[in-house]
């Protein structure tokens, strides 16, 4: 498998949205090269067509009624949050319950 | 006092308050920086609803209880940070159901427990409030990332605290403080409310000071939830139902015993084995052969579902914005940058990696693949015994710094713990004795089949009481 180089750590900054400076980059890529190459070992292990596993609740889609509750009267405090408690904690250039964001092109 | 009794104590508004002031003064008085966030005028206002409520005769199961709660659940009363500096100054608009199912039943929350930023790390040193000191050495770490939940009960601050457990984090503080960690079944408790880390293997659950007090805290929390739909039917109607006459099975995970784990935990392990074997429990060996490839992995699936579960910082809706952009797109990038502190970079950046294309056959999908055989191990050494059992962590508590430099060694502190969380299994630590030299904590893990938390809570009642 592949050694972790700094370009792939550009590349992976960019995808996960992080900016880094050189010296990050190089941290980074040290270390990443390290938890990789532990990680790498499952790369031995005779693992053949094993059925893969993404979760483990025993569960199979849980489907609920699409309907619209009554949020005052809901037993639970996230149902009963309102607009303005929901938006609190939004960057502050909200206006009139909608979020204004920096431009996008 | 047990937390029946203390319940049973509390008469009336004045009993709930002198316990609950009793642990406020305790809080503030906390010299191992295990609370990060003061939630006494809460409190004291919870005093007096619990206060009227059984002057109403209401009859509640955990009435002036008082709880530390780690800080990535949501709670009403302070600021909900996840010990990141990401999320400083974020006001919960809603609670978790973990918070309320308890506050329904008379509980009252005292103070926000101190973690590892997200919950990511094994030390609580990777808070960005600081780390908690460990109450038996100061020296030392208390483990984590649920490090402050652990020091909160050790110390007395309360009797239950809650913590979070994604590969280990209830059970190896509990170990290195000595007290009691239980993580339950995958599922069983709602993960609604709480910040999330790797959704398929978080699990909310208490630290407290006996199994018996861990069980009455599964009996109110437990069960299926509405605003989480991985939550599974309860496995039993009263998981306080704990005295058992029947003699146990105890499998022994041969590879928890192997050259990486210290001397004198497996002789602390042993000698606690040995005691049950001698109270007619029969103690046998089995095999997960699947651990070698457990600690590999689960550092793919749970950076991988970190770097999902992390996106949602976009500096927008909640957490840390950046004054400096010009762009949406360095919005992003300088609001996440400034706000995730290096492990979480680490581990959003490894996700990535084993998800990119290119490379999601070879890492992530064989991790995946591993998950599947781990399980099935899990599954057939526990049809030939009631439960199985091994070290909490391959050392006792460790020095302040001696794995910073290295977060590879770091997540070695994990290697026992995380195949039970892969596997979604039940979980617990219960003290199991010191070590020689420097007097130590040790915890005994025992691991139950999935949704036979009732079957493990008995187990560990009796390894707890057992003489060693």
């Amino acid at each position: 498998m592949n050694d972790i180089t700094t370009d792939d750590i550009r590349y992976i900054a960019g995808l996960s949205k992080l900016e880094l400076t050189d010296e990050e980059i190089e941290k980074f890529q040290a270390e990443l090269a390290k938890i990789v190459s532990y990680v790498e070992r499952l790369g031995d292990a005779e693992l053949g067509d094993l059925e893969t596993t993404a979760q483990v609740s025993g569960l199979v889609n849980q489907m609920r009624e699409d309907a619209v509750a009554d949020p005052k009267a809901s037993d639970n405090s996230l149902q009963r949050a309102t607009r303005e408690q929901l938006l609190e904690n939004t960057v502050d250039a909200t206006d009139a319950g909608y979020i204004k964001v920096n431009k996008v092109l | 006092m047990n937390l029946q009794e203390l319940v049973a104590s509390h008469t009336d508004q004045s009993a709930v308050a002198a316990t609950v002031e009793k642990s406020l003064s305790a809080a503030a008085a906390d010299t191992h920086n295990a609370v990060i966030a003061d939630l006494s005028e809460r409190a004291r206002e919870r005093v007096k609803i619990v206060g009227k409520q059984l002057e109403q005769g209401q009859s509640l199961r955990l009435a002036g209880v008082p709880i530390a709660v780690k800080d990535n659940y949501l709670t009403f009363g302070a600021e909900t940070t996840a010990a990141s500096n990401m999320l400083r100054g974020f006001n919960a608009p809603y609670q978790s159901t973990v918070i309320e199912r308890l506050e329904n039943e008379g509980a009252i929350m005292i103070a926000k427990a101190n973690l590892d930023a997200f919950a990511h790390g094994s030390s609580t040193e990777n808070s960005d409030f600081g780390p908690t000191t460990n109450p038996v050495d100061e020296t030392r770490v208390p483990g984590g990332s649920s490090g402050g939940s652990a020091a909160a009960v050790a110390t007395g601050i309360a009797p239950v605290a809650l913590g979070s457990d994604t590969g280990g984090s209830i059970r190896l503080p509990a170990s290195f403080c000595g007290v009691v960690g239980y993580k339950p079944s995958y599922g069983l408790v709602s993960r609604s409310g709480v910040v999330a880390m790797a959704s398929s293997t978080d699990v909310m659950g208490p630290l407290t000071n006996s199994v018996a007090d861990s069980a009455l805290i599964l009996d109110v929390i437990a069960g299926r939830d509405k605003l989480d739909s991985t939550t599974i039917e309860r496995g039993s109607d009263d998981y306080t139902r704990l005295d058992s006459d029947k003699k146990l099975k105890i499998g022994v995970v041969k590879e928890y015993f192997g050259d990486g784990v210290d001397e004198q935990v497996k002789a602390v392990i042993t000698a606690r084995l040995d005691a049950l074997e001698q109270a007619g429990h029969e103690v046998i060996e089995v095999s997960i052969p699947a651990t070698e490839l457990a600690l590999a992995c689960y550092y793919i699936v749970v950076p991988a579902e970190i770097s999902s579960n992390l996106a949602r910082y976009d500096g927008l809706r909640f957490g840390h914005h950046t004054d400096s952009a010009s762009s949406l797109d360095e919005f992003y990038k300088h609001s996440r940058s400034e706000g995730f502190g290096d492990e979480a970079k680490r581990r959003i950046m490894v996700g990535n990696f084993v998800l990119s294309s290119g490379y999601y056959d070879a890492y992530y999908k064989k991790a995946q693949q591993a998950r599947t055989r781990l399980t099935d191990e899990f599954a057939a050494a526990l049809e030939d015994v009631d439960v199985l059992a091994g070290p909490v962590a391959p050392t006792p508590a460790f020095k302040f710094g001696e794995n910073t430099q290295d977060p590879l060694q770091m997540y070695l502190a994990d290697v026992l713990t995380v195949g039970s969380s892969l596997a979604g299994l039940p979980a617990i630590s219960v003290p199991a004795g010191q070590t020689t030299d420097e007097k130590l904590p040790v915890g005994l893990q025992l691991i139950g089949g999935h949704n036979q938390d009732l079957e493990l809570l008995r187990a560990a009642k009796v390894a707890e009481e057992v003489q060693a």
